[in-house]
This record gives structure tokens, C-alpha cells and sequence, in this order.
């Protein structure tokens, strides 16, 4: 048994990060993601199928390669766990084997702009028809209703249309400040996780399938409930900066060396008088410059030894190093036929401590399981797998398309 | 979608026993309880810890607290919930949310035989399992802060709950997956704050892993063409996309844009301030809505820049009848409602 999802069978047509992280999810408890590309139209975050450089991407070592669509960093690690297929869905006999393929899974997902599936023949109501106690999953831009139905987003513009990136900025200063990361895409694709799982209960249930239309910028406004309450009890809505809600002090300081910053939060003033305790200060207003002269990673402790929530602020470099997160074997080093053995972010969710349950598979390679699957799950023999391959509708190298 | 029926309560008949003390373990309660479960939210007689959180409405009540925990069905208990005062809360329920730290936590899970998840800071297990945390330490600790901010500036929070929200999501769906398998081995989850933040990064952690390169502090456009930019009344979100996107997006700027020297969306790094012009050009004729009109309309994935108060006006919103309502200062107040609409076949 692979996971608490070992039997799931998922056929993923997401992109980019969205999508993706949703499945990826789904395949770390074990269900069997089919990721669906074409040559013709891979995962726009493989990246261009000639770089002019190897900086244009998230390239190992900076070199794109003979095949950069197979070492693009971003694709690796948002797609370990899955099985690659590839089907020229601009031909028919590439959407009818996307149908047969439909037909034979729990789960189908897409993050494309509202209405394409349904374009290509593989929306709800067709996969309904073969396939009725599918799930199925369209988590576009806005919803598949509504006056912007067909607009398109990325992460980073839907954490602005949120609320998110108006609530982040420093005191006083009235600009916003841009999410580090496009949260919105991830929490989109978390919210898939949870929501196809509330559709399997469901199911277990009712015996049908269902279709779940799921919005990228509801799913990110979800964050905002808070704010938008304060907005209409008519609170002020300033930046905090680092300030918290219900403390009373929080901070980022700077500490000794370059980049060494301690993030701290103080419940009440005796967890400030505990502050000042272990900096060897009378006050706050002494304590950023003695800071200057402290090592980082040593008030944190000190701090947290006397109960008080702090910890350095990781680049990600040190976040990799960390040693609770080693110590808890978060991280996961797998092999990759094209990028050699690296490290990646581990999954939230472990059972009885264990932090995998299985040994997981690195991100395919384009097309690395076209054959493998449509014969284990379509039955396909050697010369219709041929014969597919011959006229185009599996084939793996997207050179022939530039 | 009119063969389509909305089913409006796809986990009707679960019912999950919620202790929390936080906002990741009330968001995982509020997201199971948004489709449709009854959640049975444990409160001590002092009240919930979220009722205690600024900031607080005319009458005193807290935003978190109407926000995370309305409609839950309250069960008030008096002192620390032991072994035999779960038996009798657990009677009925389906599953569990069990929040706050490790061995109390660990010893809650292991006394039930129902499907339960744990939500703890660090972890219930290693050598810094009993640190203390909030959303800022969570976001220092697993690598948001310090690329969140200008960079001549100390590091930024977000000023969302993301980490902990995040740590909700993880925990909702693990609670769901063990109903799904109903096998022993896949019956108590664990979820940390920090890992759930942690699995939702990537850029940083990825260009360090493959490049041995340091992801700095980016401020608001980093990267050409993408990020945020000020226009004549406000600011846009600009993403010029990827693949094709980026030919649509030179046409949609025009001028300067269309020469040779712009063909390949490399150009954005090697000519970045030109790039930067150009955008900053085109946005300085146009309003925040007609920037996101003109760009939509060209298939380019542009945004507004949206406040508390403009989000609450979004057509796109209204029109799905995304928000629900709920008592506030003596008025109806709109917080955020299903983000997933699901819908059975009608004839089935």
C-alpha cells in the first residue's frame, strides 16, 4: 500500500504551478497521477524548447542541455510521483485516447482557462458520459461562471486581485509590497487537494461523481476573511509591516552578518521583558542596535529556552540545512535521469511520524510513460502503440514543433 | 451547467470534533465545515483563544473569532480535555482536529480509534518540537520572510495568515484522506506549520538546489514585466506570461516593444530596464481597470491591485455568489464563502 490514496487513479492535465501542486499532493498519498502533455504543447514551466541560455531557466548549474524541457528545476519539483503521457490532443485520435484514459480514473483535473476542456472534448459532460462517477476538477483563473469566466491569471496577479499584496507592506509608507512567492497558486492547489477529497468522501457515499468548479481568486480571497471583516466594521486597514494582530511586540531585527535577521513575537509584556533579558537591554529602544552585535541563531534559541516565539529568518539555503526539518527527514533526495540527485521540498502531510510512504519517483521525463500506460490501462498492444507513434498522436520530442 | 445540479454540502452527514486554539486548526474546521460538514468546535469555559484576538467588532467580539468559527456547533467544557472527556466528545463524530502542542496533542490522537490529525508548530517529533511560534516565525522559518519585502529593507511578512492557513489546508484534506482509506495505518495524521508552509514554496528553494544561486529580495518587480506597477490611478498586476504569451504581450505594449531586439522573452532579463520603460509607458495612459480590460482582452493575464474594500466589490464575485453573510456591528457583513462549487449530474 502506497498511501492512504493507494488505488486513486488521477489524470492530470494541469500546468505550470496550480494544477500541478494539487496532484502532486494527491500523488504523495499514493494515488496514481497520469500527467497528460503533447509535444506539441507541453507544461508551459518545462520551458522553452531552445533557450538561448541556460540562465533562462531554472537550468542545473545553469546549463539548459540537449533536452532543457526534461531539467527545468520548477517542472521537477512540482511533478515528482507522476507518470508522463504524451497525446497530441489537437488530433482526434489523441483526444479519443484522453477520453479512454478519462473513462478509467477517479480524478480529472485541469488549470486551464474555463471552457477548454470542454473545447477539446474533455469537459465535464463528456467525461460524465463514459466515466459517471469521476470527479472532476476545472480550477481556472476566476470560475467557470461569471462576466470573467474567460479571463486568464497567473499567481502573482491573483494575490493582487485578492487583497493579499494590499495587506503586505511597511508601516506608513502607503506602497504594497509584492508577495515573495505567488501564494495564490499553491493555496489553489491545496484547495483542490482538499476539495477532491471532500468529493471521494462523497462519492463513498452517494455513488456519484462529481464536478468541481473551483476558482483560483476565491480560493485566494478565502485568506482575506479577516480583512475584509475589519474593512467593513470600518477599522483601519493599515500596513502592519511586521507588526501582529494580538501581540505585544513583534519584529524582524537585524542581528550580526550580512542578512541575519530574527523574526520575534511577544504575546504580552512579559514575554517582552524576556526579550530585553536575554538582548541585555533596559529598552526597546536600545535593542536594535544591540542586536547588531548578537548572533542570530543564538537569541532565537535563547528566546525560545524561555518560551518566547522566535526564530531566524532562512534563506532558503539555511531552511535546507535546518536540523529539525532534517532531523524530521522533510526534505527528499530522489534521482533524476537528466539532473542527477538532488533535493526537494517534502509533502505536509505524514502518517504515524513517517514523513513518506513510499519511495517516491522523481518528475518524468516528456512521454517517459506514453507506451506504459496505454497498455496497462487501455490495453494497447505493441503495433497499435506504433502505430500511434508513427502518425504523431504519442509522439515525445517537441523539436519536431519549433 | 444546467444537466448540473449545485451540491452545496458534499461532506453532509461527517461530523469532525474541532480543538483549536489557532487559526490552522479553526481554518481547517471552517474549509470542512464550508462543504458541508458539521463541526463540533471543543471551547474551553474561558473561551476559544480566537475570541481573545484582535481585532475586535463594536461589541467587542472577534473578527477571527466570526470569521474562522461561526457556524460550528460550540461544546463548552470545563478544564483540560483528558482521556475519559474525549470518549464522551468524540461519541458520534467521524474525525478530529486536534491543535496545540505536541504531547498534548500526541496523547489526545492516540486515545481515539477515529480518523484524527494533529496541528502543531514544529511537528510532534525532534529536537525543536517544543518551540514556540506565530505567523511571522512560521513565515522566517520556512524561507517566506526574508524574500518577501523591498530589498533594502529588513524582510516582510505577508500580510495574510498563509503558514498557518496553509497548515489548515493540509490538515483538512489529510482528515479527509483518512476517511477515504479507512485503514488503521492511514488513521492519525500529523501536520506542522511549518512544513505545510514549507511545501508550498518552491522558487528559492528550487534556484538553490539546481543553481547554487541565493534567491534575494525582489520588492515589486524584480523581474521585468512581471509583478506590480503603478498606473495613472493605482497600480496593476503585470505577468507578461509564458510561451506565446510573451508575443501577445509585446503587441498589447506596441512601440518600442515590437523591435527585433524584444523577440524572445529573454528579454526580459537582457534588456530588463528597456522592458521596464515600456510597461511603465504604456501603464502611465491607462487606469488600473482599463490596463486589466485591455490586457484580458488580449489573452494577457493582467490584475488590479485590489484593497479590502475593492475585493468586497468585485463583479466576478458577486456574480457567483461567492460570499456569505454574517452578523456584524448590528448590520450584515460578507465574509468569503465556497471557493469550490460542486455539482452532480442531475439525472443521477
Amino acid at each position: 500500500v502506497k498511501g492512504p490514496l493507494d488505488g486513486i487513479r488521477v489524470l492530470d492535465f494541469g500546468i505550470v504551478w496550480a494544477g500541478p501542486q494539487a496532484t502532486r499532493l494527491l500523488g504523495d498519498q499514493g494515488a496514481d497521477v497520469i500527467k497528460v502533455e503533447s509535444a506539441r504543447r507541453m507544461d508551459l514551466i518545462r520551458g522553452p524548447v531552445a533557450p538561448l541560455s541556460g540562465t533562462a531557466g531554472c537550468y542545473p548549474d545553469q546549463e539548459a542541455g540537449e533536452r532543457p524541457w526534461n531539467r527545468h528545476g520548477y517542472f521537477i519539483e512540482r511533478n515528482r510521483n507522476k507518470r508522463s503521457v504524451c497525446l497530441d490532443l489537437t488530433m482526434p485520435e489523441g483526444r479519443e485516447l484522453a477520453l479512454r484514459l478519462a473513462a478509467k480514473c477517479d480524478l480529472v483535473l485541469d488549470n486551464f482557462k474555463a471552457g477548454t476542456m470542454d473545447r477539446l472534448g474533455l469537459g465535464a459532460r463528456h467525461i460524465h458520459a463514459v466515466n459517471p462517477g469521476a470527479v472532476v476538477v476545472s480550477m481556472s483563473a476566476y470560475g467557470a461562471s461569471g462576466p470573467w469566466r474567460s479571463y486568464s491569471g497567473y499567481g502573482a496577479t491573483i494575490d493582487a486581485l485578492s487583497g493579499a499584496v494590499a495587506a503586505t507592506g511597511y508601516p506608513g509608507d502607503g506602497q504594497s509590497q509584492n508577495l515573495g512567492i505567488n501564494s495564490s497558486d499553491p493555496v489553489a492547489g491545496q484547495h483542490a487537494y482538499g476539495a477532491v477529497l471532500a468529493a471521494l468522501v462523497a462519492r463513498k457515499r452517494d455513488g456519484k461523481g462529481r464536478f468541481i468548479d473551483l476558482s483560483q481568486l476565491e480560493s485566494a480571497v478565502r485568506l482575506m476573511g479577516v480583512g475584509l471583516l475589519e474593512e467593513q466594521a470600518g477599522l483601519p486597514t493599515n500596513h502592519l509591516g511586521n507588526g501582529e494582530q494580538g501581540y505585544a511586540y513583534s519584529a524582524v531585527l537585524r542581528c550580526e552578518g550580512e542578512e541575519q535577521w530574527l523574526a520575534v513575537s511577544c504575546r504580552d509584556e512579559a514575554e517582552v521583558a524576556v526579550l530585553l533579558d536575554v538582548v541585555g537591554v533596559e529598552g526597546l529602544d536600545g535593542m536594535e542596535a544591540a542586536l547588531t552585535q548578537r548572533d542570530r541563531d543564538f537569541v532565537a534559541m535563547a528566546l525560545q529556552e524561555r518560551g518566547v516565539a522566535a526564530a531566524p529568518v532562512y534563506a532558503a539555503e539555511e531552511a535546507l540545512e535546518d536540523e529539525q526539518l532534517r532531523d524530521r527527514d522533510f526534505y527528499v533526495e530522489l534521482d533524476h535521469a537528466e539532473v542527477g540527485r538532488r533535493r526537494y521540498l517534502g509533502t505536509p502531510v505524514r502518517w504515524q511520524g513517517r514523513a513518506r510512504e513510499f519511495e517516491y519517483r522523481p518528475a518524468p521525463l516528456l512521454g517517459e510513460h506514453t507506451d506504459e500506460v496505454l497498455r496497462e490501462v487501455l490495453g494497447l498492444g505493441d503495433q497499435e502503440l506504433q502505430e500511434l507513434r508513427e502518425r504523431g498522436v504519442t509522439a515525445d520530442d517537441p523539436r519536431a514543433h519549433v | 451547467m444546467s444537466d448540473y445540479a449545485r451540491d452545496l454540502r458534499p461532506l453532509a452527514g461527517l461530523r469532525v470534533m474541532e480543538i483549536s486554539r489557532g487559526i490552522a486548526g479553526a481554518s481547517a474546521g471552517a474549509l470542512l465545515r464550508s462543504w458541508g460538514a458539521e463541526v463540533v468546535l471543543v471551547v474551553p469555559e474561558e473561551g476559544h483563544p480566537l475570541a481573545t484576538q484582535a481585532p475586535f467588532s463594536e461589541a467587542g467580539v472577534s473578527l477571527h473569532d466570526v470569521y474562522f468559527n461561526s457556524k460550528k456547533e460550540r461544546r463548552t467544557v470545563a478544564g483540560a480535555v483528558d482521556a475519559a472527556l474525549l470518549a464522551d466528545l468524540g461519541a458520534g463524530v467521524d474525525g478530529a482536529i486536534l491543535e496545540g502542542d505536541p504531547p498534548e496533542v500526541a496523547a489526545l490522537a492516540a486515545a481515539l480509534k477515529i480518523p484524527a490529525v494533529t496541528i502543531t508548530p514544529f511537528g510532534l517529533l525532534g529536537p525543536r518540537r517544543h518551540w514556540k511560534s506565530s505567523e511571522l516565525v512560521a513565515q522566517a522559518y520556512a524561507g517566506i520572510l526574508f524574500i518577501t519585502g523591498a530589498p533594502e529593507r529588513e524582510p516582510l511578512r505577508i500580510g495574510v495568515p498563509l503558514c498557518e492557513y496553509a497548515a489548515g489546508q493540509a490538515a483538512a484534506a489529510a482528515l479527509l484522506s483518512a476517511v477515504v482509506a479507512e485503514a488503521p495505518q492511514y488513521r492519525h495524521a500529523e501536520v506542522s506549520v511549518v512544513e505545510a508552509a514549507l511545501s508550498i514554496m518552491e522558487h528559492s528553494f528550487a534556484t538553490w538546489e539546481f543553481q547554487r544561486r541565493h534567491w534575494p529580495r525582489r520588492g515589486n518587480h524584480g523581474t521585468a514585466a512581471w509583478g506590480i506597477y503603478p498606473c495613472k490611478d493605482g497600480y496593476v498586476g503585470v505577468i507578461s506570461g509564458l510561451g506565446e504569451s510573451w508575443q501577445r504581450f509585446r503587441r498589447l505594449i506596441g512601440g518600442g516593444m515590437l523591435d527585433e531586439k524584444y523577440a524572445e522573452i529573454s528579454a526580459r532579463g537582457e534588456h530588463a530596464d528597456d522592458v521596464h520603460a515600456f510597461v511603465l509607458g504604456w501603464l502611465a495612459e491607462r487606469t488600473a481597470e482599463e490596463a486589466f480590460r485591455d490586457a484580458q482582452d488580449a489573452g494577457l493575464p493582467f490584475s488590479i491591485l485590489a484593497d479590502a474594500g475593492q475585493v468586497l466589490g468585485l463583479d466576478q464575485l458577486e456574480a457567483r455568489g461567492y460570499f456569505e453573510e454574517r452578523a456584524l456591528n448590528g448590520t450584515v457583513a460578507r465574509i468569503p464563502g465556497q471557493a469550490a462549487q460542486f455539482f452532480v449530474e442531475a439525472g443521477l
